[in-house]
């Protein structure tokens, strides 16, 4: 099994909380004088909160800095649909902490990048830096899990790969919204014996381990099975190609600070910083199928759209891989959502859709990568797509 | 409410103060049998409410009677309560000492109200924090069935399969036990059952291949004390030399290995999600098991023992006394763990031990319980999978074509596979010697496919469709088991009855409907007393309780859900009447009718 590297939708996963977003104030329209207009959540440490106390407030004040100006905030949850609200919406021009290459909208070169760390207690598991490690499957390790919105976290499928199934327990990552720091309970289980392992993004296990005496945060170490290490850049709506160049100049330029910030909230960073091109973006193109490949990406048309013949494949893996099962033979829900009615909590495009079933879902949509290939993915998303229309091969007779 | 204190209730027939009215709505035969001879075989609730069925005969029995047929109709709501969850509230609160105590669907949070207080004020709220990724394993919404009382502690389980002890007053946790694997698709939606210092509990997820099981946990640590399967070896299911099995079918060594295709009993299911019964005499727990897996029955030839069966256990340690299977080779999704209502009352007029057993089959079945043999089995709902069940076998006799097959649709099949009743519990009234039943009229077309084993998803093998069946969709059936024959029925034309229902000894009778009426019926004649509309369909049971004030009130939970009840939500499209395992097909009109909800209702003179 290789589950390769698919950084795109594990940046999803953490985007959703990671990301910060900018933009000032509603009712003004683009541009300069009205200073930097950043989208930002207002509750969400160590990335920002309504107090500018988080790194990418502070970030945010460098840049405008260097504008000179001052950074305006538009404050917007980062959860689903938040571009739409916020960038797409024109009431901001600026999202901080964006994966790069994200395609919903225009990325910088990455700011920094960091990777997915093992919190222990000090003097516990001594030299765990990998996800293979045999002593793992009879620890208690702890993940987050995105809540309602979001999807798995990407080590636990490594981990599930390696044998920690039973022994992993989930936290919410944005648990509820009126508490002061949700993803802290994660960190506080170890401290509080409750798990033995936490496995979470660097960001934020830096942060609450920090103030957390007695705890370790070790970087895991990229395995054949995956890379956890994703670059960060500042998101512009895509045809803000002036600005990104702006940015990507104020970037370089004031990077030794930024650095300073990222090094005083403790945000773990591998040693080959700067390194090279994002590794996103790369994507497999659809081609001879291979079992465990990597999920499609988000750009790449489906393959196999209105090709009538993969409909009928994709309808035939619809049941044979039980999918029928959890979402309604013909897609009508049950378990699962349906597939049939206009809600689509994850998204409706074909890239959408096929990397939730390549990458799972929360609240237990499983990760179909590991026993499908790209191009039965293709072929299934296919088939969805075309239910309730005159294409959909073996509607339900009413 | 222990078993020391189970004074025998003798209640000879009460009814001498108002002949019956002539029954309205009548169906089949005459007027209830006169009762004679009721022995109630466990102490009933009086007061309170500390168990799931307010017995552990599970006859859901109250002896308060200041609500009763003559001022029924004046009841009005007293407060209402919110868990917040809008999903199926199947289930029935607890009354202990002063406070009313609620499990919500997943994320099944425990809420404590003071009931001593105006408006009973929440007292705590305890979140066990189960873990989100049993959501999507659970087969038929993220539903609970509710807790049981003991020792100071509630008792209950999450969906993903922990059973959990919390402390009555503070509402702190006492302990938790992993019981089930959500990884492999193993859930918990039922009640436990204190017996002793046992807590009794068992594992959903037929649908998905897993094995079922059920276990004794002790109740002071939660240490799992004994643990039987039902498929696979006897000393996997704790049959041993104490084991008397009344039909030749049922005898033999290792018959949850023999009754397999190769290896296919540890994918076998039968797992236990509906109700424990306990007889404190005989010292033994009462329970019924699942569905065999998967639904499609060319993949598992032979009888599929024990699925689909009854079983008589040792609360200890766990050994089984009797077995009976009720569907050998299920092929139609007929699990059978409804409640078994344990009645004495004399049959061919001497007293014997009896079992009620309303299926999903729709036959009710009554048993000796001391033995397992069945003394009768006649249908309650309309019925065609089977013409009849053969006494000396214990056995059905079962349509040839109505039996499913691989690749082959078989049409018109009654009831479907949500039963001619599902596991909402029905309730017995020594007063009247009669059994209220919560029937459904559902048929099914059902096509058995062939299926892959994946763990942790459907191992389904079958594309049913439902509908209503001829006349009518659900009925509240007054049955006679004595004289197995209905006495009067209260036809719902819309949905089946998803309500549990409660007896009281005001002679009332309440249930609830699917698109959101509360009802009082009067327990001789079925006429309706009194109704409500909440604001949500009724998939709970009704329970009553003392206040401290000295009032009698009834309390049900109103918030559409289930396997049937899901239909309602926005995440289930009608257009394919083949969702939510064939249900869609019979229940696309719901959503018309109602909306979720999560709301307790408690009502009062």
């Amino acid at each position: 099994m290789s589950l390769g590297c698919r950084p795109w939708q594990g940046v999803l996963v953490l985007f959703a909380s990671a990301l910060v977003l900018a933009a000032t104030s509603r009712h003004t329209t683009t541009s300069g004088d009205h200073g930097l207009r950043v989208c930002a959540d207002p509750n969400n440490l160590p990335f920002s909160n309504e107090a500018g106390e988080g790194f990418e407030n502070a970030i945010a004040e460098i840049i405008a800095d260097d504008l000179g100006q001052r950074v305006r905030y538009t404050w917007w949850p980062s959860r689903r649909g938040f571009f739409r609200a916020t960038l797409h919406a024109g009431v901001c021009d600026v999202v901080m902490g964006v994966p790069a290459g994200l395609d919903a909208v225009t990325t910088t070169e990455s700011y920094y990048s960091s990777t997915y760390v093992f919190v222990t207690r000090a003097g516990e598991t001594p030299g765990l830096t990998t996800l293979d490690d045999p002593r793992l499957p009879s620890r208690v390790i702890g993940l987050h899990v995105v809540g309602d919105d979001g999807a798995r976290v990407p080590p636990e499928h490594v981990l599930a790969a390696h044998g920690s199934v039973d022994n992993v327990r989930g936290y919410s990552l944005f648990g509820n919204y009126g508490w002061p720091s949700p993803p802290a309970e994660l960190i506080d289980a170890v401290r509080r014996g409750e798990i033995d392992v936490a496995v979470a993004w660097g960001p934020l296990a830096g942060y609450f381990s920090a103030r957390t005496p007695g705890l370790v945060v070790t970087p895991i170490s990229s395995t054949a099975d995956a890379s956890l290490e994703f670059e960060i850049s500042l998101g512009v709506r895509r045809d803000d190609q002036r600005r990104r160049a702006q940015l990507d100049a104020i970037l370089r330029r004031r990077a030794p600070e930024i650095r300073a910030v990222l090094d005083r909230f403790h945000v773990p960073r591998p040693d080959a910083q700067q390194a090279s091109v994002p590794k996103t973006l790369v994507g497999d193109p659809p081609g001879p199928a291979r079992v465990g490949a990597v999920a499609p990406e988000p750009p790449l048309p489906n393959p196999f759209a209105k090709n009538l013949e993969a409909l009928q494949r994709g309808r035939r893996f619809f049941v044979a891989y039980n999918c029928a099962g959890c979402h309604g033979d013909h897609g009508g829900g049950g378990m699962g959502p349906s597939l049939r009615d206009h809600l689509w909590i994850y998204g409706s495009s074909d890239a959408q859709i096929a990397a939730s079933i390549a990458e799972g879902r929360a609240f237990g949509m499983p990760a179909w990568s590991r026993m499908l290939t790209t191009d039965q993915i293709w072929q299934i998303t296919a088939y969805i797509k075309s239910m309730r229309t005159p294409e959909e091969p073996s509607p339900p007779d009413r | 409410m222990r078993a020391a204190a189970a004074s025998l209730l003798l209640l000879a027939s009460a009814c001498a103060r108002d002949s019956p009215a002539p029954p309205r709505h009548v169906l089949d035969s005459g007027s209830p049998a006169p009762v004679t001879d009721v022995r109630l075989i466990s102490a009933l609730p009086d007061g309170e409410w500390h168990l799931p069925a307010g017995d552990y005969a599970n006859t859901r029995f109250s002896p308060l009677d200041s609500i009763n047929t003559s001022n029924v109709a004046r009841l009005k709501v007293v407060t209402t309560m919110s868990t917040g969850i809008p999903r199926g509230h199947e289930g029935q609160p607890l009354v202990v000492g002063g406070t009313l105590y609620v499990v919500s669907p997943f994320p099944n949070l425990l809420y404590a109200y003071d009931l001593t207080q105006p408006g009973a004020p929440q007292k705590w709220v305890f979140d066990p924090r189960a873990d989100p990724r049993s959501v999507g394993i659970a087969c038929c919404d993220v539903v609970n069935r509710g807790a049981s009382y003991a020792d100071g502690k509630i008792i209950y389980a999450t969906l993903d399969a922990h059973a959990i002890a919390v402390d009555a007053a503070t509402g702190r946790e006492v302990w938790r036990t992993r019981v089930g694997n959500i990884n492999v698709g193993e859930t918990i939606t039922m009640a436990p059952l204190v017996v002793k210092n046992r807590v009794i509990v068992g594992s959903s997820g037929g649908e998905l291949g897993v094995r079922g099981y059920i276990v004794g946990l002790d109740l002071a640590t939660g240490r799992e004390v004994w643990r039987a399967f039902h498929t696979g070896p006897d000393t996997d299911v704790l049959i041993g030399p104490g084991f008397r099995a009344h039909y030749a079918s049922a005898q033999g060594r290792d018959l949850g290995v023999s009754t397999w295709p190769a290896d296919k009993w540890r994918l076998g299911g039968g797992t236990v999600w509906g109700w424990v019964s306990y007889d404190p005499e005989l010292d033994l727990i009462f329970y019924g098991t699942g569905n065999p897996g998967p639904w499609n029955p060319d993949m598992r030839k032979g009888d599929n023992k024990w699925t689909s069966s009854i079983f008589a256990r040792d609360p200890d340690d766990g050994a089984a006394r009797w077995a009976h299977q009720i569907v050998p080779h299920d092929m139609w999704d007929y699990d059978e763990i409804m409640e078994n209502v344990l009645v004495d009352m004399p049959w061919n007029d001497t007293p014997r031990k009896l079992l009620f057993h309303p299926g999903r089959t729709g036959f009710m079945f009554v048993l000796d319980r001391t033995t397992g043999e069945v003394l009768s089995a006649e249908p309650f709902q309309p019925v065609n999978w089977a013409t009849r069940y053969d006494l000396a076998t214990g056995r059905p006799v079962v349509d040839p074509a109505k039996m499913t097959a691989q690749d082959r649709v078989v049409r018109g099949i009654c009831p479907s596979s949500t039963g001619a009743k599902e596991f909402n519990p029905s309730a017995f009234s020594p007063r009247t010697g009669l059994l209220y039943i919560p029937a459904h009229n559902t048929c099914m077309d059902y096509e058995a496919t062939e299926v892959n084993y994946i763990a942790g998803t459907p191992f389904l093998g079958a594309s049913v469709k439902m509908y209503p069946g001829e006349g009518h969709h659900g009925e509240l059936v007054a049955w006679d088991p004595i004289r197995a024959r209905k006495v009067w029925g209260v036809k719902d034309t819309l949905f089946p009855i998803y309500s549990g229902v409660l007896a009281t000894a005001g002679d009332v009778v309440f249930y609830g409907t699917m698109d959101g009426w509360f009802k009082a019926v009067d327990a001789r004649t079925g006429n309706e007393l009194w109704s409500f509309k909440t604001g949500s369909g009724i998939v709970g049971n009704p329970m009553t309780y003392r206040g401290s004030d000295g009032r009698q009130y009834i309390a049900i939970y109103s918030g559409i859900g289930g396997w049937m009840g899901a239909v309602a939500y926005p995440t289930i499209s009608e257009d394919d009447p083949y969702a939510a395992l064939g249900v869609v097909g019979a229940m696309k009109d719901i959503k018309r009718h109602t909306s979720p909800g999560s709301t307790v209702y408690v009502f009062g003179l």
